[in-house]
């Protein structure tokens, strides 16, 4: 009788031992690190002219030929004056962050090199120039597109000549 | 009687000496050729360096980070006994407001997912591991401690 108990508790142990037999688990711990860094980008959402590359931080806009009794480039206002004559249009600048806590930006432009003599670049009624930047907005909104009036005034004395330049933009957050 | 009871501790024995066939069983992390990961035993440490938004091909600023690395995992049973795993992955310890994902499954704390429900033993197995950090996150250390569980087929 006693014997007929343990035989039933020994095949139970067979058993156990059998499904248990060949399956193992194991673990490890993979550890995961970076460093978060904070960051802005600037990118310019509209300008006057026929543009390219708007949206990103490269945008170009051509304003094919121009002159004082001609018509107002694309997506430009003409204005003729008693010396000189000005085309004006508008530049969008959108700035976003990312990782950051800073709530507002500084904007600042500059040009990529000096104009030709005669030709006077302007933003937010700013003249612009090649060795000193100019401050636009020291209280920008991300994630907001600023629109900054766009002048280009030409001397009636300026000689006929491509008045190429590049308009260098700066965010700094605060 | 004496004779089942001394059956009954060689059973014990059976039973011991199978339960330690059953390992041992490890874990084998490697990386690629882009991932720097420092393997260690049954475990590893995979530095992802600095993470700034929009950094990665493929992703935009508004995508904030956005990363992807491949990385190895080889288990290694040396009795060569069992043919696949099935591996778990937990998250111990998280960025808040981060997503991690392995082969796609995204992780939660403190909740195994699996991530291989038939991983091939004593062979390296490609797994790509994303973090996403979305844009509001302040900046600082990024850490997830991910533990990796891994139980064997059961071969009739």
């Amino acid at each position: 009788m006693n014997f007929n108990k343990l035989a039933v508790v020994v095949g139970t142990c067979i058993t156990l031992a059998t499904s248990a037999a060949h399956a193992a688990t194991s673990s490890g711990t993979l550890t995961v690190t970076g460093t978060i860094e904070s960051s802005i980008s600037l990118t310019i959402e509209s300008a006057g002219g026929t543009t390219s590359g708007t949206g990103t931080a490269a945008a170009t806009a051509a304003l094919g030929n121009i002159s004082k009794y001609g018509s107002a480039p694309t997506g430009f206002t003409l204005a003729r004056g008693a010396s000189d004559w000005t085309i004006s249009s508008t530049v969008g600048v959108k700035v976003e962050k990312a990782n950051l806590t800073s709530t507002d930006y500084t904007l600042t432009a500059q040009l990529g090199s000096a104009p030709a003599s005669g030709v006077t670049w302007k933003l937010n009624g700013s003249t612009l120039s090649d060795s000193t930047a100019t401050t636009l907005t020291s209280t920008g909104t991300y994630a907001s597109t600023g629109s900054y009036s766009w002048d280009v005034v030409i001397a009636d004395s300026a000689a006929a000549a491509a008045l190429d330049n590049a308009i260098n933009f700066t965010a700094t957050s605060n | 009687m004496r004779n089942a009871i001394q059956c009954l501790m060689g059973l014990g024995l059976a039973c011991s000496c199978v339960m330690a066939l059953a390992g041992p069983l490890s874990l084998e992390f490697a990386g690629s050729d882009d991932t720097n990961l420092n393997p260690s035993v049954n475990g590893g440490s995979l530095a992802l360096g600095a993470m700034v938004a929009g950094a990665q091909d493929g992703h935009s600023f508004a995508d904030g980070i956005s990363l992807s690395k491949q990385f190895t995992l080889k288990l290694v049973d040396a009795l060569g006994e069992a043919s696949y795993a099935l591996v778990t992955v937990t998250q111990t310890n998280d960025t808040e407001g981060c997503t991690v994902k392995i082969n796609g499954h995204v992780l939660q704390p403190h909740v195994p997912v699996t991530v291989d429900a038939n991983h091939p033993m004593n062979t390296p197995v490609s797994h790509l591991i994303e973090v996403q950090v979305p844009r509001n996150v302040d900046a600082g250390n990024f850490l997830s401690s991910l533990e990796w569980t891994v139980e064997t087929d059961v071969i009739p």
